[in-house]
Formats: structure tokens, sequence, C-alpha cells
């Protein structure tokens, strides 16, 4: 297994949220966890990486245990991270943005490469490295979000929400180039509110409510099972 | 009164305002990283300046002082950083303005102690001690022109340190969102403590800098302290263009007040700051992104 959750629990001060969740993500998978408002998605993905500290269980990647480690170290392991609001970093530029994601990565040393590289895959950017990054639309900036991952040639992203408020056309645009993403090779954990979009490019899907995984399974078994979809996914 | 007069005497608020712009700097670029508003600020001034008195003491060169001051009080801001200020991060921003408060005093107590409580005269290094010509025609102090050259080579570094390199880019950036550039593997602990002794270590070379032309006893960082926060609000919190900018303003508000009304002196920048704020109530430059 290339990322593994063991039981683990994670509080927001007195709250417990994250409740015994044991997830599993292989290598070259697309692995997405699905859930309502509220479940513990995002809290999950902020726990493996050491943003949520979680306070039991443990949590491997490629065979060492990275539980324990601040968040930079882990991110220089290989794990990337989109974040749900996209955290574009304000007053830099679209080109900045990507030079910080290399600074301490593997690839430092190929920036313009790699950067040359991402424009390959996100034409738009590749125009505006010199615009602010905040300037650019919505879906422009998830672009950026998404190119800043993939810069450091991650083992594994960790995707948040990459096609909330984009308008239909840019999903689909988003759920292509995740799939090209993980065709050359990347590992991905995504999660999403469209579940249509990502299961239906998922191997296996975990379903989480109130902290706990409640199901998993095949991607499209579980986005054809009507029972789940009413109990734990419905508004 | 002689126009000469009020030249020099805008000269005399430009090299006290560089005072306070290379103390509001540090203050700034402290503040705007880690948000930790530095009450041990004004003491570190002091410290330099007695760290300068020290070297003078024991080498006879001023030189070797202005290198030395820095270096000591930018290296007593790394440990303080690592053994003080460190454990409060991720609490309440009052935590570590409470500690850095008290740890003032007790800075404050130690040069009393082996210091003693009067002042210390400071002598300008000959080579600085004569009076310079100005554009021929008035003389003004060499070493206060040096004051002035100095501040301006060193805002000019830190531009440059600032804007040029991958250190700076992460500053800037951890001013901005210090959780996404750790979310890109960046260590933002050891740019914190970077920082803090860069910002300590500017307060040393003001301390340094400030000796031979104000008396050097131990609450000298006081009274300096109280200005510089003025000067770093009406500049804008944690930013670096209005740390500069306001500095000036404030050196050149006390000369001025000073030549006309003296009796104002002491409170014009009290009174700049009241208005600023009510004009701008985030300061010059404050809606601006911070350190930009
Ligand atoms: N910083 C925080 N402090 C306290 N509670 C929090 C914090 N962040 C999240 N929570 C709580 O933890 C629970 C899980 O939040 P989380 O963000 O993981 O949900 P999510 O599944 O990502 O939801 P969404 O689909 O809305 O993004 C929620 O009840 C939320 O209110
Ligand atoms: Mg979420």
């Amino acid at each position: 297994m290339l990322l593994t959750l063991e039981n683990i629990n994670t509080y927001y001060g007195l709250s417990h949220i994250l409740q015994g969740v044991s997830l599993e993500v292989d290598s070259r998978e697309i692995v997405t966890l699905v859930g309502r408002n509220g479940a513990g998605k995002t809290t999950t993905l902020k726990s493996i990486l050491g943003i949520a500290p979680i306070s039991s269980g443990r949590i491997r990647f490629q065979d060492t245990d990275i539980s324990a480690l601040p968040t930079h170290s882990i991110i220089q392991k290989g794990i990337a991270y989109v974040p749900e609001d996209r955290r574009i970093i304000p007053g830099l530029t679209v080109r900045e943005n990507l030079k910080l994601a290399l600074m301490k990565s593997k690839n430092r040393d190929r920036e313009e490469e790699m950067i040359d590289r991402v424009a390959q895959y996100f034409p738009i950017l590749k125009d505006r490295l010199k615009q602010e990054g905040t300037s650019l639309s919505g879906g422009e900036q998830q672009m950026l979000a998404i190119a800043r991952a993939l810069v450091t040639d991650p083992e594994i992203m960790l995707i948040d929400e990459p096609t909330e408020g984009l308008m239909p056309l840019l999903v689909e645009t988003i759920a292509e180039i995740i799939q090209t993403i993980h065709s050359n090779g990347v590992t991905v954990l995504l999660v999403e509110q469209n579940m249509e979009m990502a299961l239906s490019i998922s191997h296996r899907a975990y379903v989480i409510d109130e902290g706990r995984i409640q199901t998993s399974g095949d991607a499209r078994a579980i986005l054809n099972d009507e029972e789940i979809a009413c109990k734990y996914l419905a508004v | 009164m002689e126009w000469t007069a009020i030249v020099m005497q805008l000269f005399t608020g430009l090299s006290l305002g560089m005072l306070y712009v290379l103390l509001a700097l540090g203050l700034s670029i402290i503040f705007g990283l880690l948000t930790v508003v530095n009450f041990a600020h004004g003491a570190m001034y002091m410290w330099g300046a007695y760290a300068g008195v020290a070297t003078v003491a024991i080498t006879g060169n001023f030189w070797l002082a202005l290198l030395v001051a820095p270096l000591v009080v930018g290296g007593y801001g790394l440990l303080v950083e690592r053994t003080l200020i460190r454990p409060l991060y991720g609490r309440d921003i009052n935590y570590p303005l409470l500690l850095t408060f008290g740890l003032q005093f007790i800075m404050i107590e130690i040069i009393r102690i082996f210091w003693g409580t009067s002042d210390y005269p400071f002598q300008a290094p000959e080579a600085l001690s004569m009076p310079l010509e100005i554009f021929g025609i008035f003389y003004f102090p060499a070493y206060r022109v040096f004051v002035i050259g100095l501040t301006v080579v060193i805002c000019f570094v830190l531009w440059f340190f600032l804007e040029r390199t991958n250190l700076g880019l992460i500053i800037k950036a951890g001013t901005r969102d210090s959780l996404m550039v750790k979310a890109l593997g960046i260590d933002m602990g050891r740019i914190w403590w970077l920082v803090f002794g860069i910002g300590s270590a500017l307060a040393g070379i003001a301390g340094v800098l400030a000796a031979p032309i104000r008396s050097v006893f131990p609450e000298m960082g006081l009274a300096m302290l109280v200005e510089c926060f003025v000067v770093v609000v009406v500049g804008g919190m944690g930013s670096l263009k209005g740390a500069i900018l306001s500095g000036i303003i404030m050196g050149e508000a006390i000369a001025i007040t000073t030549l006309f009304y003296p009796q104002m002196a002491d409170i014009v920048i009290f009174l700049v700051m009241a208005v600023v704020l009510l004009i701008r109530p985030s300061g010059l430059f404050g809606r601006a992104g911070l350190l930009e």
C-alpha cells in the first residue's frame, strides 16, 4: 500500500471529529472519499498532512510512519495537497506560486523545465505566469492549485473538492485533468461532493459520515447503490 | 530665521527618522510574519547600544562595534525565539506580547546590574567626527550623514533580500498564508526563527548607531519603543514601505517642531498619528498586503 490510515482519531479542541478512520490507497489508484458536509473529509486529508494532528492511530506512507512528522516533512516525502479553498497565495504571481512549491521538492533545480511541463497541462496558465495568482478566475485558480501540486512530481495528490463552484464544462475539464495526471503515474486521493464525476473516474471509494468510514468498495458499485446514497449522502 | 537652519534641521530630522526606520522595520517584519508584537524591541535597541559601548571599551574600534551589536542582539533574538516565543505559537497573540513585555524589564535590569544606571558617553569615531559641508551651503555632522547613508544601504539590502531571493519569497508568502506555505513543504518554523533574528539584529544596529547621537542608559529603549509603535501604526502594521515612509515623516515632524515650537516636540508624533489614523484608520500602507 502507498498510503495507509489505521484507526485514526482527530480532535478539534474537545470535539472528536475523526473517530477511528481507516483507509488505504494503493499505488496508481484513484480513490474517492465521499460524504456530506461536515462528515470529516477535509479533516481526514488534514490529518494525513499533520495539519490537524491525530491523537491516536497510525498513518503510513511508503512503509514509513508519518503520523508524528511535521507538515513540511510529510509534503517533502512526495505527498502534494490541493486544498478545498485553493489557497492561492495573495501577492504572488502565478510563477511565484509554482516556484514556492518547487523550492523544497526534488525538482528544485529544474524550475524552468517543471514550470514548462505543467504549462503543457494548463495552457491557460502559460500566458499568465507573471499575473498575480489571486487575480485569476475561480476555474483558473483551481488549475493553478492543481498545477502547484503537480510541479513537485508527487507520488500521491490529495485533492479536496476541485470542482466546487465551477460550471459544468469546467467540471469535465477537471475530471479529464485528474485522469491525465493519474495516467502519468500519480496516485490520487480525491474528496468530492460531485459524486457522479468523482465516482466515475475512481477505482474505489470510501463513504464517510460523522467521522467514521461507513462503507467502502468499488466506485461504480457505490455510485449505483441507492441505499448508500439515501443513508449517507443525501443532504 | 535663516533658511539654511531649516535645511539643516531637516537633515537632523532625517537622521533621527532613520533610527525610527531601522527599528520600525524590525518590529514590522516580525509582526508581519510571526504576528508577534515584540515589546522587547526597545530593550534590544538598548542592548545594541551597550554592545557597542562594550566593544569600543575593549577594542577601541567603532566599526567593529557596528558589526558586533547586530550580531549579539540578533543572536540573542534567535535564542529568545527558540526558547521563549516558539512554545507560544498557535495560542492567543497576547501571550508573546506579555512575554516580551516582561522580558524587556529583565533586560533593563541586567544592564543596571552590570553597567549601573548612569549614562555612558559614546563618541562617534574619529573619521566621522568633523562636520561635513553639504551642497556648499552648510555644515552637518559627518556622523549623521553616515547614519542616513547606512540606513539607506540597509533598506536596499532588505528590499533585495525580500524581493529577489528565494528566502524573501518564502517570507512574503508566509506573511499571507503560512499554513499553505507549510503545505508546500517549507519549514516555516525555521523561517520564523530567522526573521525574529533579523528583526532583532535591526534593533541592535539601530542601538549602536543611536549611541553617539542620543545618550546610552538602561531605559533608553522605553520611550523609543513607544515612538516606534507609533511609527509602525502610522505606516500600517506589517508594511515595510509604510515603516520607512512613516519613520522619515516622524523624524522630520519632531525636528521641525523642535525648531519652531520646542514644547510640542515630545508629543508631535502622537498628533501626526491621530491625524493619519483619522484619515486612514489602517495607516498609510495598512490596506496593502503585509511586507509590500
Ligand atoms: N478548525 C476547526 N475547528 C473546530 N471544528 C472544526 C474545524 N474544522 C472543521 N471542524 C468541524 O469538523 C467537522 C468535519 O469538518 P470537515 O471540514 O472535515 O468536513 P467536510 O467533510 O470536509 O465537509 P465539507 O464537505 O463541507 O467540506 C465539522 O463538524 C466541522 O464543523
Ligand atoms: Mg471539506
